[in-house]
């Protein structure tokens, strides 16, 4: 693969793979490909000529028709069992915390799991036949925003257990003292119970990898 | 480079008119057009490839140019676009619609006083 066959590549690595989409990316290279042998045939060097074709094309986002025609009521239900599928592993996920004052987190993993269950069970059973446009686009600006928005949460949570478990001993200059397994558990689990919140922007990343499977051609 | 930014929003409305007008002449591919637009401006003005390929999609979509592919053997498949009757009818409408604007700006703007 050349480079510009790279760049065409990066362009549409997050556009649905559609008839049009791949008809544009060809012509689209094959634009740029003439362009550099332009470029090359004027007396430009190769590295130029390469820049100059891949300067003028940076995004294709505006060319596509981002509003896709959605069989909403399969997608919704794609969604709910993605629901129902991380609240289970958010309850698998509480289990190691049993032992230790988070166990109360377990009762709560197993509440969502049932109750989501229900949620998709209603979805499947009363689901009305429903098409619309879903916009590509947004559900790809969703992901990043949660995945930003955990990122800066995780950071803050982990600095600040952080900051409550060893700021003792970095004011008194004390060492960090851990008397044994349980301590250990007990340490580990600070860090990971905020860490369990993880599976929120997953399941925003999930439907956002979901909504071009029930793309509607028409 | 600024000039050209300045000018380009007056242009701008013109890019499905200037194509037609191309291909008015024979068929083309993408880079062509652009190579073309260069040329009869005397390398005044630069289509920029975004612009270029949102008007060819809207000029196909109203039915004023057909797309086929070419045969290229080496390097990628050309989209060659051919301009269609109703394409023709659309480009003398707009021609006759630029020079009646032109000479009413212009009398407008006072250009013949200068």
């Amino acid at each position: 693969m050349n480079e510009l066959e790279r760049h065409v590549e990066k362009l549409f690595r997050h556009q649905p793979d559609t008839p049009e989409t791949q008809e544009l990316r060809e012509e689209i290279l094959s634009n740029l490909q003439a362009k550099r042998e332009d470029l090359l045939a004027q007396g430009m060097d190769e590295r130029a000529a390469t820049e100059a074709a891949k300067r003028d094309i940076p995004s294709v986002d505006g060319l596509i028709d981002d509003q896709q025609t959605t069989n909403v009521e399969r997608y919704r239900m794609a969604c709910a069992q993605t629901v129902w599928l991380h609240c289970i592993l958010f309850w698998i996920g509480t289990l190691p915390l049993l032992f230790t004052g988070y166990g109360w987190l377990g009762t709560v993993g197993l509440g969502l799991s049932v109750l989501s269950g229900v949620g998709y069970l209603l979805f499947w059973l009363l689901h009305p036949v429903m098409q619309g446009t879903r916009s590509l686009a947004g559900a790809r600006r969703r992901k990043s925003m949660a995945w930003r928005i955990w990122g800066v949460f995780y950071a803050v949570a982990a600095l600040s257990v952080a900051a409550m478990t060893f700021g003792s001993n970095l004011w008194y200059g004390t060492p960090v003292t851990i008397e044994g397994p349980y301590q250990w558990a007990v340490m580990a689990s600070r860090f990971y119970v905020p860490l369990l919140t993880v599976l929120i922007p997953l399941t925003v990343s999930r439907f956002a990898a979901l909504l071009p499977q029930y793309r509607v051609e028409g | 480079m600024e000039e050209q930014t300045i000018h380009s929003d007056l242009i701008r409305g013109h890019i499905d008119a200037i194509l037609l007008r191309i291909l008015r002449d024979g068929d083309h591919y993408g880079y062509g057009l652009m190579k073309q637009v260069l040329t009869l401006s005397d390398g005044q003005y630069e289509l920029k490839e975004p612009s270029l390929y949102t008007s060819l999609k809207r000029l196909e979509k109203q039915g004023s140019i057909e797309s086929y592919w070419g045969d290229e053997s080496q390097g990628g498949r050309r989209k060659y676009y051919r301009i269609t009757p109703q394409g023709r009818a659309q480009y003398d409408e707009a021609l006759a619609q630029w020079q009646w604007a032109k000479e009413i700006i212009t009398k407008l703007l006072g250009g013949n006083d200068r």
